[in-house]
């Protein structure tokens, strides 16, 4: 048996070497992730980007079709009829129907 | 017991004696655990199996519907049996290769413990619906770290050993041990991370557990099996490798395809199209370290068919690879194009995965077991017609499977593909053939309760007390052994 070669000084360094061999993947990973992630990113957020500037200039030309203060108007006198009328009870049986 | 007749010094029988005593306790258990894993297996293949065929099967019970008994199924097979019997090969041959005693069963033996308290967790959670759902790796997200802790408690001891190993040459078995015992790790840390840990696109996600099933047969159960094929062919033979070149080329060859192999499943997904046709074209190459190794192997017994017919170690493990070298054929004509669109959504890639599972690596971890455990436990095997029944029921059961699945598969995937059919008749065409495999597994049960029997007695020390191997043939009038008689335990251990 070849003593050199097997001490408990060579087997603690095996040890943690493996231990480092194996946490390397993991930390391969996390080193990975972000560039990874960001390529992914980029194109999704290119094509959201582009949706949002659309949906931007829809709502703009929305907004400069409506006449606020028309709309106002409309929405006053709906809601003057509303407060000027009287509820009424609702029948039970109605209700349960 | 011994299956080779060379004498040998008598250090190195007390040698191999110790070092087969250290480490009875935790590969017995490995053993006999992942036997009992298995037989659990099948069980539940088979029922996934009926309801793919036949819904109405228990469709009482909630726990055993079509999609968690199979996920329960394959994890079972996979981490239960395949994973164990793996350690148990791993840690046997890595040290009598390196030829250093275990220092540290008690560990690997409470670990081993632990990791089937998570397995057994980790199925009932799958019956229980709370898998995560993705293939492979249906446990809940909280086993996957408990169980590459307890991987790394039960393996860095072999890692340890090759290291503070006798100077000297390094075997072709020690490779692939080394490969393998570094391999897994690496895939299930980074599969972990990417599917289930980092807040990734769910469609690479899916690219990558679908990379994790692929590569998990042949970067960790292949390389564990081709290990114990280079150990068993030239131990029992009595006989050198045929080519270290070969089997060098085999390796590389394997490591170079290997870590492509899975995302083939994904043709026609929208990821980078070169990832799956890369995966294919890997699934395709396969055949070239197929080739090569089951040459080697093949040329190494070859001659002494006698002996390959006799001894149950040497009898499944040559069946292993030959399942490989089909293994690598049949990989290459269904991942060709035109294939791959008629088997993509089919039953083929099923028995594709059920022929490397069972059919190479489990037939090789049965070939390992039938050798080592003798030499462990210091007794024989007590029945020649179980293990024979075992073999012939296993093989014939999982060429069933392969066969009705691959066969099924294209005949369901020409249905899919022809739109002026119904759906209906593509289902009715290929539950035919889900009947088959049904049927198969129902084989694959029955060897395996003789072989966990077997296993069970044998971890009972009530095998025979007899220095004759057991060979599956009659007794000679007068056996070259000598007479039957009793064994010391040193004696047991020398071959």
């Amino acid at each position: 048996m070849d003593h050199t070669r097997d001490n408990p000084l060579k087997r603690f360094t095996a040890f943690w070497i493996a231990i480092l061999l194996v946490a390397s993947f993991g930390i391969a990973c996390l080193i990975v992730r972000p560039i990874t992630h960001a390529r992914v990113d980029s194109a999704v957020k290119a094509a959201a980007d582009d949706r949002r500037a659309i949906r931007a200039q829809i709502d703009s030309a929305q907004e400069q079709k409506i006449n606020r203060t028309s709309l106002d108007k409309a929405l006053q006198s709906q809601a003057q009829s509303l407060l000027t009328s009287k509820p009424t009870p609702v029948k039970p049986q109605a209700a349960s129907q | 017991m011994a299956e080779t007749t060379s004498t040998t010094e008598p250090n190195d029988v007390a040698l191999r004696a110790s070092i087969d005593r250290s480490l009875r306790h935790p590969v017995m258990f490995f053993f006999t655990s992942g036997a009992v894993w298995l037989a659990l297996a099948i069980v539940l293949g088979l029922i996934a199996s009926a309801k793919k065929h036949f819904p109405e099967l228990l469709d009482c019970l909630s726990f055993v519907d079509a999609g968690r008994v199979d996920a329960a199924h394959l994890s079972a097979l996979i981490y239960g049996w395949g994973v164990q019997a793996a350690f148990g090969m791993i840690i046997w041959l890595m040290a009598r290769l390196s030829r250093k005693e275990c220092s540290n069963a008690g560990t690997i033996l409470a670990v081993g413990h632990l990791w089937n308290l998570f397995v057994m967790i980790g199925v009932l959670s799958i019956m229980a619906g709370k898998g995560s759902g993705i293939a492979y790796m249906e446990f809940p997200i909280f086993i996957w770290p408990l169980l590459i802790f307890c991987y790394l408690a039960i393996t860095i001891w072999s890692l340890v050993q090759f290291q503070v190993r006798d100077a000297g040459h390094v075997y072709v078995s020690q490779w692939y041990l080394l490969a393998g015992l570094l391999w897994f790790p690496w895939l299930a840390v980074s599969a972990f991370l990417f599917v289930f840990v980092f807040e990734g696109h769910p469609l690479m996600a899916t690219a990558i557990a679908s990379w994790f099933k692929g590569s998990l047969f042949f970067l960790f159960f292949l390389p564990t099996a081709l290990a114990s094929a280079y150990y068993l062919a030239p131990k029992v033979t009595g006989r050198p490798v045929y080519s270290y070149n070969l089997a060098l080329f085999g390796f590389w060859a394997l490591a170079c395809l290997g870590p492509w192999a899975g995302m083939q499943k994904l043709v026609g997904a929208p990821i980078p199209q070169f990832l799956p046709y890369m995966g294919a074209a890997a699934m395709v190459l396969i055949l070239i370290p197929a080739i090569s190794v089951g040459l080697n192997i093949l040329k190494t017994v070859y001659g002494r068919q006698e002996i390959v017919a006799e001894s149950p170690s040497l009898r499944f493990t040559s069946s292993g690879i030959v399942l490989f070298v089909a293994y690598g054929f049949l990989s290459f004509f269904l991942h060709t194009v035109p294939a791959m669109k008629m088997t993509q959504f089919s039953y083929s890639g099923y028995g594709l995965d059920i022929l490397g599972l069972y059919g190479v690596f489990s037939l090789c971890a049965f070939g390992a077991i039938y050798f080592i455990v003798p030499r462990i436990t210091g007794r024989e095997w007590l029945s020649r017609r179980f293990i024979s029944w075992h073999f012939f029921f296993s093989l014939y059961g999982v060429a069933s499977i392969v066969i009705c699945a691959v066969v099924g598969g294209i005949t369901q995937g020409q249905g899919i593909e022809d739109v002026s059919q119904p759906f209906a008749t593509m289902a009715s065409r290929a539950s035919q053939y889900g009947w088959g495999v049904t049927i198969a597994w129902a084989f694959l049960l029955f060897a395996n309760l003789f072989f966990c029997l077997h296993l069970l007695l044998m971890w009972a020390r009530l095998g025979r007390r007899s220095s004759h191997p057991t060979l599956l043939k009659g007794h000679h009038a007068e056996s070259p052994h000598g007479p039957e008689g009793e064994i010391d335990n040193i004696g047991s251990a020398s071959a």
